[in-house]
């Protein structure tokens, strides 16, 4: 009758703990399936290995507990275990990002060397420009100068002067026959120079003034002065020089350069004077 | 015969109170367990985790003046869960830290990445 009773007491006690073992408890199981789950993750697996035993290690303690029917004690370290899980999870992540670390940090090292190259090139393409463009002002400025001295040398081949209105070249009357417009032969041999002169110079411009002493009246030296000057200027029209580029104009007695009271100064006076323009084509009227 | 019978009820009922005074404290005084939460804390503190994951932080700490409370009062194993859970949300809030500083980390190659091409692109 004893053994009987405690038989069934037994039987009994077998049953509850069996129906408390069929009801799962809810965060154990989810602790369990995170854990499978995380596992699996090759990344997990190899970079949080201390994590997943911790969580394995409070899964099997959660068990335990939960066999003995301790459902606070089952819960709380069921709980335990989803968060050694989610450490584990921020574990794999942290690998995966460790990888775009790696990956990324040696694309920026290749495109850092690329960009160096370039700003090198790039350097190099600047200095060869600007050692040609130096080359090229060092020629022009020699061009200049040589023009400078080649001007300097045929302007003193025409005997030119430089005076306040600019480079002036006077043909004395010795080039002209007396009382008339024609140029002597000697005379266009200076005119010769300078058709040359303006031939290589385009941007010169000339003005021819003629000029007469007092002698005789105004009226024959204002029209003396006048054909002398454009006889020049046939004479380099006849050169080949533009028309536009002269002005030929007679001036008569108005502008003596010296008296008209002695032979030697009215000679001075009898004149053609050939004012040259700047290199603008701009002449100072008088 | 009397003497050693009342002897031996004696030592029965001595045993079984050191028994029951065991029982009653069930869980000895989680002084380790105090030290390891007390460095995970200080570990997540240290890796800016307040910044990162200032609510499992925040969660952790408390749970440790509780758990210091439980002690004063001997209750020694409320303490110990406490502790237990204290210093594994401490852990987590150090990974979760980690991962954004990595994560950061990406973002600033990224961006670096990025202006270093729009610059080899402006060149000609």
């Amino acid at each position: 009758m004893n053994k009987l009773a405690t038989h069934a007491s037994l039987a009994a006690c077998a049953l509850l703990i069996s129906a408390c073992a069929s009801t799962p408890n809810a965060t154990l199981e989810e602790a369990r399936s995170g854990y499978q789950t995380t596992k699996q993750n090759p990344a997990a697996a190899r970079s949080a290995p201390q994590a997943l035993r911790n969580a394995k290690a409070n899964i099997d303690r959660s068990d335990a507990a939960f066999k003995e029917g301790d459902s606070a004690e089952t819960e709380h370290y069921a709980q335990i275990a989803q968060n050694y899980v989610k450490i584990a999870q921020e574990q794999a992540k942290q690998s995966d990002l460790q990888k775009q670390v790696e990956t990324a940090s040696e694309r920026r090292r290749e495109l850092r060397l690329r960009a160096q190259r370039e700003q090198t090139i790039s350097a190099q393409r600047q200095a060869a420009n600007a050692q040609q463009e130096a080359t090229s002002a060092q020629q022009a400025a020699a061009e200049a100068r040589a023009r400078a001295a080649e001007l300097e040398r045929q302007l003193s081949d025409l005997e030119a002067k430089r005076t306040e209105r600019g480079i002036v070249l006077t043909l004395g009357d010795v080039l002209f026959d007396t009382a008339r417009a024609e140029l002597k032969p000697q005379g266009f041999r200076t005119i010769e120079k300078l058709a040359d002169f303006m031939n290589q110079y385009p941007e010169r411009r000339v003005k021819i003034e003629g000029h007469t002493d007092s002698r005789g009246t105004a009226e024959f030296n204002q029209d003396l002065s006048q054909r002398r000057a454009l006889s020049v200027s046939s004479a380099l029209i006849g050169r080949n020089i533009d028309p536009n580029r002269i002005t030929a104009v007679g001036l008569g007695e108005s502008y003596p350069k010296a008296t008209n009271d002695t032979a030697a100064g009215r000679q001075q006076n009898r004149r053609v004077e050939i004012i040259i323009s700047d290199q603008d084509g701009q002449i100072k009227s008088r | 015969m009397q003497y050693k019978v009342r002897r031996n009820v004696f030592l029965t009922s001595a045993l079984s109170a050191v028994m029951l005074a065991g029982c009653a404290s069930g869980v000895a005084r989680p002084d380790g367990q105090l030290q390891v939460t007390e460095a995970a804390i200080a570990a997540a503190e240290g890796a800016d985790a307040r910044e990162a994951a200032p609510v499992l932080l925040n969660s952790a700490q408390d749970k440790l003046l509780e758990a210091r409370s439980a002690m004063d009062n001997e209750n020694y194993k409320t303490a110990t869960w406490l502790l237990e859970d204290a210093e594994v949300e401490a852990k987590l809030a150090q990974a979760k830290a980690k991962t954004a500083e990595t994560q950061r980390a990406v973002d600033e190659l990224q961006k670096s990445i990025e202006s270093l091409q729009d610059q080899l692109n402006s060149q000609p």
